[in-house]
């Protein structure tokens, strides 16, 4: 080889040693090079993904159960046992004694424990959301531990306070209709439209007793929801008789009333000057018309006879005390209380 | 020119050839190297886009359970699986759609998939169920 041969191929010989010590020095980082964000993306992907599929899984399974949940409270009248007031085919709200409104927030978180796997704790119903407080669930793999809460805010459309509202309405309504006869066109007059009797679909008005079950339509997210509740409209205070028609025949006055209780006091006089009275008893018939020198006198009657609401009694005035125009009022006698005479008619 | 001017001119033929094999080997080298950190681009890339996919469709199952159209039922590996990109937007359901020609044309088949019909109803994509409505009960 001359020396010109031996400098060119001593030149290629170090070019190429020199690279590939240069590679081989390298390769060992060219090895471990990874792509940009490789750990991060696959610590997403294997923790992180999978712990927010798991909690999609988990909301979902809460807010089926809580429909359901709400949709059974609400067939139930919200409660998960008998009302102390009683049932019918409904549970009762109030008895004529006491109220007996459901615990429904109570009910609710028991009820809803009882079906779901998590432990929720501070279940609540805020502005139509679900509120709950649920651990802390950790996903844990060779690259790591990802730990995520468990608690849930979930859109239900929905709120507990619903029944907060059919509460105040239902004691508007026993308030006013317990006094007021005929109850149905009292309860026509003052319920909500939405407040069906009986049933939301068929709704049918039982006059058999003052027991009236009602159905109201709601709503969640999810579907509708019936609440089925009763309402007791009998008293145990005796009730004024509100309207009454009287007739004179043969010596005798018919009188006719609505009222659903069964002994009733009824009381007449001559002293026309009472017309426009009404209140206590006492404060009406007492020893001032004897004064006056006007006759009074009253008549108990038990079971009279009456067709649904409507009650007749017959007072005889044979006696002859009365003449002229008389005054008549009636009382309902229960327990030995006495109603306020609410009003006094004229018979000719 | 002298013999030594000879000698340096017959070497500078040498050393060009020697430069030459060195360019080559080090454009070789840097190519296999871009090559490399372009494969490595398109990797992460694709590790951005699956987790897009993911998290989106994820997002869209969550907000149909939020308006009460996500059933107990659903298998949501499967719809997750199933969402694909369509103009840059991953489609899961029909809600995804962004316009109307592709709402009613339902290309990825979203709505008959949920026994459903895609519809375009005040600019948002609606699911129709086509499963016979169970009445229960009159609706005020």
């Amino acid at each position: 080889m001359n020396k010109k041969g031996f400098v060119f191929w001593a030149g290629v010989i170090f070019i190429a040693i020199a690279f590939f010590t240069f590679i081989s020095l390298t390769s060992d980082e060219l090895k471990t090079m990874t792509v940009t964000g490789e750990w991060q993306a696959e610590f997403i992907n294997s923790l992180y993904l999978p712990a927010e599929e798991k909690q999609l899984k988990n909301e979902i399974e809460v807010m089926h159960q809580a429909h359901l949940t709400i949709k059974e409270l609400a067939q139930q009248g919200g409660f998960i046992k008998a009302s102390k007031c009683g049932k019918t085919t409904v549970n009762k709200w109030n008895s004529p004694k006491e109220e007996c409104f459901p615990d429904v927030n109570g009910n609710f978180a028991q009820t809803i424990k009882g079906k779901i796997n998590k432990n929720y704790n501070n279940l609540k119903f805020q502005d139509g959301l679900m509120l709950a407080e649920g651990p802390v669930d950790l996903i844990k793999n060779k690259l790591g531990s990802y730990s995520y809460s468990t608690s849930l805010a979930l859109p239900m459309k929905y709120s507990l306070d619903e029944y907060l509202l059919l509460f105040s309405i239902s004691r508007e309504l026993i308030q006013k209709c317990s006094v007021k006869v005929p109850l149905q066109s009292c309860l026509n007059d003052n319920k909500p439209a939405k407040w069906d009797y009986t049933s939301c679909s068929s709704p049918q008005f039982s006059s058999a007793s003052k027991v009236i079950p009602f159905c109201v339509e709601s709503s969640t997210v999810k579907g509708p929801i019936y609440y089925h509740f009763a309402l007791d409209f009998s008293s145990d205070q005796p009730q004024p008789v509100l309207t009454a028609n009287l007739k004179q025949e043969s010596g005798k006055i018919i009188i006719n009333f609505q009222h659903s209780g069964n002994k009733f006091k009824v009381y007449y006089t001559d002293g026309t000057y009472l017309k426009n009275k009404k209140g206590k008893v006492g404060e009406i018939f007492n020893q001032k018309i004897d004064a006056f020198g006007y006759f009074w006198d009253s008549k108990e009657f038990t079971v009279p006879i009456c067709n649904k609401e409507t009650c007749a009694v017959s007072l005889n005035l044979e006696d002859g005390k009365i003449q002229g125009e008389i005054l008549v009022g009636i009382t309902e006698l229960k327990e030995g209380k006495e109603s306020l005479i609410d009003q006094l008619l004229i018979v000719k | 020119m002298n013999k030594k001017g000879q000698t340096a001119s017959i070497n500078f033929f040498d050393v060009f050839l020697l430069l030459l094999f060195s360019v080559i080997f080090f454009v070789l080298f840097h190519f296999s190297l871009v090559l490399l950190e372009n494969n490595h681009e398109v990797k992460a890339a694709e590790n951005t886009g699956d987790f897009s996919k993911i998290f989106s469709a994820i997002t869209s199952l969550r907000s149909q359970l939020y308006t009460g159209k996500l059933s107990v039922d659903t298998n949501l590996q499967q719809r997750i699986q199933e969402s694909e990109l369509i103009e840059g937007v991953v489609i899961t359901s029909c809600f995804d759609y962004p316009r109307k020609d592709l709402c009613e044309a339902d290309p990825l088949n979203v709505g008959i998939k949920q026994i459903a019909k895609c519809k375009w109803d005040r600019n948002i994509c609606d699911e129709i169920s086509q499963e016979p409505v169970i009445p229960h009960g009159p609706l005020k």
